[in-house]
């Protein structure tokens, strides 16, 4: 159903993660409940919530990768819950520093990775901040955002272009959805900023903008309030204007060129808490 | 003239969002000519839609607190266990046994006092109300709720009627063990719909299916009809049409405050120190929820009754819920926000994506004239 989901090792981790994440949960929602299973790293997970003990490892499928396994630090999931290491020593050198809201269920090996793949278009803090977002729209939980979960954001579902923007995001995992918001960091250049916008007009990705692509997306912006005939009349004579005709095709080069001088204030504050 | 009312609700119930939204995301002022880059560049809307992505007020409103993580050190650890022994090994069976007798002793009494007494309709119904309210004082002390009433007590008039922020259908518990509400509520399944077939009918709660409008514009005439009745129990009405965590506040719905009579805020709050009230009912029974909080330590909350407000001259229903929104959330320490509580369950309307349309295209026809 979702073909961006791709099944290499990274994605799977993703997946596990929230799994995990899941299971945990589970475990805590019906009592005490104390799960052993063959792996490498204990953890305890507790709060002040409830019943909350469920002992449990990771898989050794986890940590198949090349890396060494080591035992997990302090991981809080969203629910605010704790996942404290059995061993005291190790709950000493933790620290107090590490438990408060910033941990999450990503190790640092995940986020530089993360980091790598956007760019570095987000600070560490703010891509944490984005994971707990994104498990949040995941609300299956299947590893990835589908078109109905966003959707049932009704600020985004109002905005004249989501269903376009839909085609981009449908079935996004969790490094995608970062590197889909990167065109929106202060960090990200112009240039890469007035990628994403050809991207969004040239939605049949034959690296050209034609007539048609612009006149769709003015019609989405317009709705009923522009006749065919109007936007029609607006957009010719705007090309002609600027020295183009209805027949021209825009590259991403002649794109820029366009919109080059103007202010593009792109830009989207994650929240960090 | 109920009927078109209730129908039009989807339509017309809703504050003015352009209130909320950020002012940057409303066209500058601009009467510059039109050139081709202002028509391509789309990135104000995209920015918008990607700011949705990444935060949405939406969405906290529903979004559980859990709370604050205290267990962390290696001293407080044990005293933690000790706790988690005291509340499930101690209190919980304790509050389940106080339960199980209220209920004992509350169909012990009810239905004796329910079919025998079919003649008396004044005394019958007294002594329901006064049995109702004794086991809503049982399911208090089943959590052991710490609940501070601050104002002067509701009294029994006709042509009042009492409006709330909704955390959670204990709410309803709450203020129904200090006076005995007549309550408007959604359907539910379970035990919940049993006692509300059997038991709440007699303090004169009304039920309906939010999704169904015929049922909607039935309950809107029972409203009409209620609030005219002296000898009725005064009636409660949570605007908000569902929970919400107790941190923001959700558009009011309009029906309670166009009955024509004066309303009363209630405005509830919840201290989250011990347990968090809000009920995710997408995510937990109702059931469940009352487990977890009859086993956390207490469930501390502070009521205000505020003072009755009129409809003023010339303003409307819409513009009278925000003032009374307006009360309670300053009262409660709410923070507003514009959406209805029902887009939980539906989409919403498309007039929200037209009115962003309407404004876009305006500017565009404007701007193409000056030529």
């Amino acid at each position: 159903m979702s073909p961006f989901v791709t099944a290499n090792r990274k994605e799977q981790k993703y997946r596990e993660i929230k799994n995990w994440n899941h299971f945990c949960n589970q475990t805590t929602g019906g009592g005490v409940g104390f799960i052993f299973t063959i792996g490498f790293a204990v953890s305890i997970r507790f709060g002040s919530s409830g019943v909350e003990a469920g002992i449990a490892t990771r898989r050794t499928k986890f940590s198949s990768a090349t890396r060494i396994p080591r035992p997990v630090t302090i991981v809080s999931s969203g629910s605010g819950d704790l996942l404290l290491p059995l061993f005291p020593a190790a709950a000493v050198r933790g620290g107090p520093a590490e438990m408060g809201s910033t941990s999450s269920m990503l190790t640092q090996y995940d986020i530089e990775e993360v980091q790598d793949h956007c760019n570095h278009a987000f600070s560490q803090p703010e891509i944490v901040s984005l994971y707990h977002r994104f498990c949040q729209l995941d609300r299956n939980g299947g590893g990835f955002v589908s078109a109905d979960e966003f959707m049932s954001v009704p600020e985004f579902a109002v905005n004249p272009l989501s269903q376009r923007l839909l085609r981009m995001l449908d079935g996004l995992n969790f490094k995608e959805f970062v590197a889909f918001l990167s065109a929106f960091s202060p960090r990200t250049s112009l240039q890469q900023k007035m990628e994403f916008i050809f991207r969004v007009y040239d939605t049949d990705c034959n690296g050209k903008v034609a007539f048609d692509d612009m006149l769709s997306i003015l019609r989405d912006l317009t709705g009923s309030f522009m006749t065919e005939q109007q936007r029609q009349k607006v957009l010719t004579h705007v090309l002609e204007e600027a020295g183009y005709t209805k027949d021209s095709h825009f590259t991403l080069p002649d794109f820029m060129k366009i919109l080059g001088n103007s202010e593009l204030k792109m830009e989207v504050e994650v929240p960090i808490d | 003239m109920a009927s078109s009312s209730v129908a039009a609700d989807m339509e017309l119930d809703r504050p003015n969002l352009e209130d909320y939204l950020p002012p940057d995301s409303l066209p500058q002022e601009a009467p510059r000519n039109l050139h081709l880059r202002d028509l391509l560049d789309i990135s104000p809307v995209l920015t918008e839609a990607a700011g949705a992505i990444v935060d949405d007020s939406f969405t906290r409103c529903f979004k559980s607190n859990s709370p604050e993580p205290w267990n962390w050190n290696i001293y407080l650890f044990p005293l933690w266990c000790l706790g988690v022994v005291i509340r499930y090994g101690i209190l919980f069976p304790l509050r389940s046994l106080t339960l199980a007798i209220g209920w004992l002793a509350f169909f012990a009494a009810f239905f004796p006092v329910h079919f025998l007494l079919k003649g008396q309709d004044k005394l019958r119904s007294k002594i329901e109300r006064k049995l109702v309210e004794m086991m809503c004082s049982v399911f208090v002390a089943s959590w052991t709720g710490v609940i501070k009433y601050h104002g002067p007590r509701p009294s029994t008039r006709p042509h009042q009627v009492f409006v709330a922020n909704h955390t959670s259908m204990i709410d309803f518990i709450i203020l129904e063990q200090m006076t005995a509400f007549a309550v408007i509520m959604q359907k539910h399944p379970g035990w919940v719909g049993f006692i509300q077939k059997t038991i709440l009918e007699s303090v004169g709660c009304i039920w309906f299916n939010r999704n169904d409008l015929r049922d909607r514009e039935v309950t809107a005439r029972k409203l009409r009809d209620h609030v005219q009745q002296p000898d009725k129990n005064p009636l409660l009405i949570f605007p908000e049409g569902t929970c919400v965590n107790n941190q923001y506040t959700v558009m009011f719905k309009k029906g309670a405050f166009e009955l024509g009579c004066a309303v009363c805020p209630i405005a509830i709050k919840y201290n989250k120190i011990f347990v968090d009230a809000f009920w995710n009912s997408k995510k937990q029974s109702f059931t469940m929820h009352l487990v977890r909080l009859m086993t956390s330590w207490a469930v501390v909350c502070d009521v205000w009754y505020l003072p009755p407000q009129y409809l003023r001259e010339g303003e409307t229903a819409i513009a009278f819920a925000e003032r009374v929104r307006d009360m309670i959330a300053a009262r409660a320490g709410l923070k507003k926000v514009p959406w209805d509580g029902y887009l939980k369950h539906n989409r919403p309307s498309p007039k929200h994506t037209e009115e962003k349309q309407r404004i876009f295209a305006e500017s565009v026809l404007m701007r193409l004239e000056e030529k």
